[in-house]
């Protein structure tokens, strides 16, 4: 029995261990993202400033942005995973001779909720250095296209 | 007549790698409340580097520029802004339109950062000053250039603003548009408004009360034409 605990608990461990790098490697991914967009809209911010907005607003506008698209993509993943997991459930059972009768698979209310808060959370972080960067164009800077 | 925008001595030096270039020499400008100003000069001759200081979207080198009565020379970040709000509107070459918005909405887009209160009635009313009334629920895609021109009009007036600060607005139109663009000016500045406008065109430049006449970035001639 000792042995399937350490079993399962080593499989945990290096399953956390390519979850927490799929976390890094997205985050990344969010934050190159959000630098290629905010590099594309610099006109458009350049336009902002000039009819009256301040770096504050625009900073604000690309945390909100990416807030909300993190966040999104962090309900659609959740109901992905949903879907998904039962279908890998039923894959896996029918290529098991002695599978479990109950379900291989669990949801429980604080880890979606985790999920959810995780992604607002990430969105946050990923978002602050490109917010940070479109709100400290100038305005001149911003209507050329160019990029401090 | 009262002094609205008042530069003097005003140098603008870019700096491209190890080159200096001055596009802006000591340059004395002023115009008074009410006033039609143009400017005009060859490519690379300050104009546009001039309208970008007096619209607080660039400083300054070097001195002093008075903008409806406040100094601007060392004002903030926070302040210019304000000031910039609350004074200038400002109308592109490239009309900056947000293609997803239509005319109405590109036009309340500065009541966004300005925080004012600008209701139906207030854009109704700007939509018809510029001649767009049945327009307003049109994407830019949809209109011809004069017409975003138009809205790009719309939206430097949605402020109140006390200056309009044109950058080559008919560099993109042909020649009846630009003169009913041109007409448009006349009728806003009829109003009240001080209009700054470059122009590389000369006959157009000539319609306004003063012009200024721009090279290597000094001015050359300050034309008065009426």
């Amino acid at each position: 029995m000792g042995t399937i605990m350490n079993l399962a608990g080593s499989a945990r461990s290096l399953l956390l261990t390519v979850i927490a790098i799929a976390l890094i490697i997205s985050a990344f991914g969010i934050i190159n993202t959000l630098l290629m967009s905010v590099n594309e809209r610099t006109r458009e911010f350049g336009m902002m400033k000039a009819i009256g907005a301040s770096g504050l607003d625009i900073a604000r506008m690309v945390m909100v942005e990416t807030v909300f698209i993190t966040s999104t993509g962090g309900i659609i993943g959740t109901l992905a995973a949903i879907v998904g997991s039962s279908l890998i459930e039923g894959f896996v059972k029918g290529m098991l001779p002695y599978s479990p009768k109950g379900s291989l698979v669990s949801f429980s209310p604080e880890l979606i909720a985790f999920a959810l808060v995780f992604s607002v959370v990430l969105g946050l972080i990923c978002g602050l250095y490109p917010a940070f960067k479109s709100s400290r164009l100038t305005p001149m800077e911003a209507i050329r296209g160019g990029v401090e | 007549m009262k002094s609205i925008i008042e530069a003097n001595g005003l140098t603008k030096v870019y700096r491209r790698g190890r080159e200096e270039i001055h596009a802006l020499k000591n340059v004395d400008f002023r115009a008074n409340e009410g006033e039609f100003v143009t400017i005009i000069g060859p490519s690379g001759s300050g104009k546009t580097a001039l309208l970008n200081i007096i619209g607080c979207l660039d400083t300054p080198t070097g001195g002093r520029l008075q903008l409806n009565g406040a100094e601007v020379s060392g004002l903030k970040e926070r302040d210019l802004v304000k000031l910039r709000r609350d004074n200038i509107g400002f109308v592109f070459q490239q009309f900056h339109l947000m293609p997803t918005l239509t005319a109405r909405e590109n036009i309340e887009l500065p009541l966004l950062f300005s925080h004012k209160n600008g209701g139906r009635n207030k854009i109704d009313k700007v939509l018809q000053m510029v001649g767009l009334e049945e327009r307003g629920d049109h994407l830019p895609g949809q209109l011809s250039g004069g017409e975003m021109q138009r809205v790009a009009i719309g939206r430097a007036l949605i402020n109140d603003p006390h200056i309009i600060l044109a950058d080559e607005p008919t560099g993109n139109l042909d020649s009846v548009t630009s003169l009913m663009i041109f007409d448009l000016f006349k009728e806003l500045n009829r109003k009240g408004l001080t209009l700054i406008i470059v122009t590389h065109n000369k006959d157009l430049a000539r319609r306004a009360e003063k012009m200024y006449t721009l090279r290597d970035g000094k001015i050359r001639v300050c034309e008065i034409f009426s």
